[in-house]
């Protein structure tokens, strides 16, 4: 099973949820912890994992043969990112702007796109205790995180409960990061901002047909509107974590807040106990 | 030769943008013909990324060769220079005074991106 672990909003709980539920999931079943916040991983804070490799990750940018190139511009013409520009007398390629689609190849008719390989992250693999881990980093000053995001992905073990540590956000490093999961839980935390941006992911999610549950982080400031968005579009609230100083800073001190602080551990065996059976689920 | 200068109206009588890929239009005048043309920036101004190339393709596709603006950025430089186009430094606020500025060669001519992207 897959779960995934999102928010909209920066900041409202994602890792402190992800690896809490790594490590009481864990006590019960195998489980493996999937960083996939590729810009910022922190699981690693937490969950201090011994890592035993790292694989690049690279991505493909196209480079043009000036001796093929007539500067027709049907590459620049397909490229919906702007990647590349035909100027009258030369073609050039903006690496950074390209999603490595590979179309500007399939419509060159003269063969002129060869592809360069540049390493743009890496993906690291290890253990933390019995908890598989593995994380990706995109390198600095990268924009494209989605590559990194599906190479993390490819590690996760069938035969483990999957927890995926998702970057904020409702773009595409998140979409990438969340196909494929059997149920998605979203941290929110009761503010303005939290119910706006918790809007958007609910919106994200049903465009990606996944379950989703949501965790109400912080519980006790701001109002019941993220209660009352909830019960209009139907999503089930599985847990609350209560605004308590002390949880913040236990993770500020690198703790796992359902191993250190015990008055927490039946409030986040809950949640994990209502996020496994929204996983099994299988008619929704 | 054709000067472009970014202009925040298609009237050559308004006021210079001073961003390059994002200007609305481009008040482009030909020095040859002493005549004015006005160029809709529609495909810089509206692309979610790399307006400053978008622009700089439509300045080319013109025959234009030299631009002024208020600053530039890297990928739009690369894209300028690719395509044989000068790239001037103006704080005129209008139009006019800044190609005035420009035929008397005081304007800065940029060797480099005087901005980051996205300034």
């Amino acid at each position: 099973m897959r779960i995934g672990v999102a928010s909209g909003k920066g900041g409202t709980g994602k890792t402190l949820v992800s690896v809490s539920l790594t490590r009481i999931i864990g006590r019960s079943r195998p489980v493996q912890y999937l960083d996939c916040d590729v810009e910022e991983p922190n699981g690693h804070l937490f969950l201090r994992p011994r890592i035993k490799r790292s694989t690049p990750v690279m991505l493909a940018t196209p480079a043009i043969d000036a001796d093929q190139c007539d500067h027709c511009g049907e590459c620049a013409t397909f490229c919906r990112f702007g990647a590349l520009a035909a100027m009258p007398a030369r073609t050039i390629v903006f690496p950074e702007l390209c999603h490595a689609c590979g179309g500007c190849a399939l419509v060159c008719s003269r063969g002129a796109i060869t592809w360069r390989h540049r390493q743009i992250g890496r993906v690291e693999i290890g253990d933390a205790g019995d908890a598989g881990f593995v994380h990706g980093l995109l390198n600095v000053g990268e924009p494209m995180g989605p590559p990194v995001v599906e190479a993390v992905l490819k590690h996760a073990d069938p035969s483990r409960t999957v927890i995926i540590d998702a970057p904020p956000g409702a773009a595409c490093q998140v979409v990438a990061t969340l196909r494929g999961c059997d149920v998605v839980a979203l941290v929110a935390e009761p503010t303005p901002f939290g119910l706006h941006d918790l809007g958007i992911a609910v919106r994200m999610v049903r465009m990606l047909g996944i379950r989703a549950v949501v965790i109400i982080n912080r519980d006790g400031i701001g109002d019941a509107s993220i209660d009352r968005l909830c019960d209009s579009v139907g999503l089930p609230v599985v847990g609350r974590i209560p605004h308590d100083r002390r949880i913040a800073e236990a993770y500020a001190r690198g703790a796992v807040i359902a191993e250190d602080m015990p008055e927490y551990a039946e409030c986040f065996g809950q949640l994990a106990d209502g996020l496994l059976a929204e996983g099994s689920c299988a008619n929704w | 030769m054709k000067v472009a200068i970014c202009a925040l109206s298609g009237d050559i009588g308004g006021g210079v943008d001073a961003r390059f890929g994002r200007a609305a239009f481009f008040a482009v005048y030909d020095t040859d013909a002493s005549s004015w043309q006005v160029l809709q920036n529609r495909a810089g101004a509206d692309s979610e990324q790399g307006a400053g190339i978008q622009a700089a393709l439509l300045l080319a596709q013109h025959g234009v060769t030299a631009m002024v603006t208020g600053h530039c950025g890297p990928k739009a430089y690369i894209a300028l220079s690719t395509g044989g186009i000068t790239v001037s430094l103006t704080d005129c606020t209008d139009v006019k005074a800044a190609l005035a500025a420009y035929l008397c060669g005081s304007l800065r001519l940029l060797t480099a991106p005087d901005v980051q992207s996205h300034w």
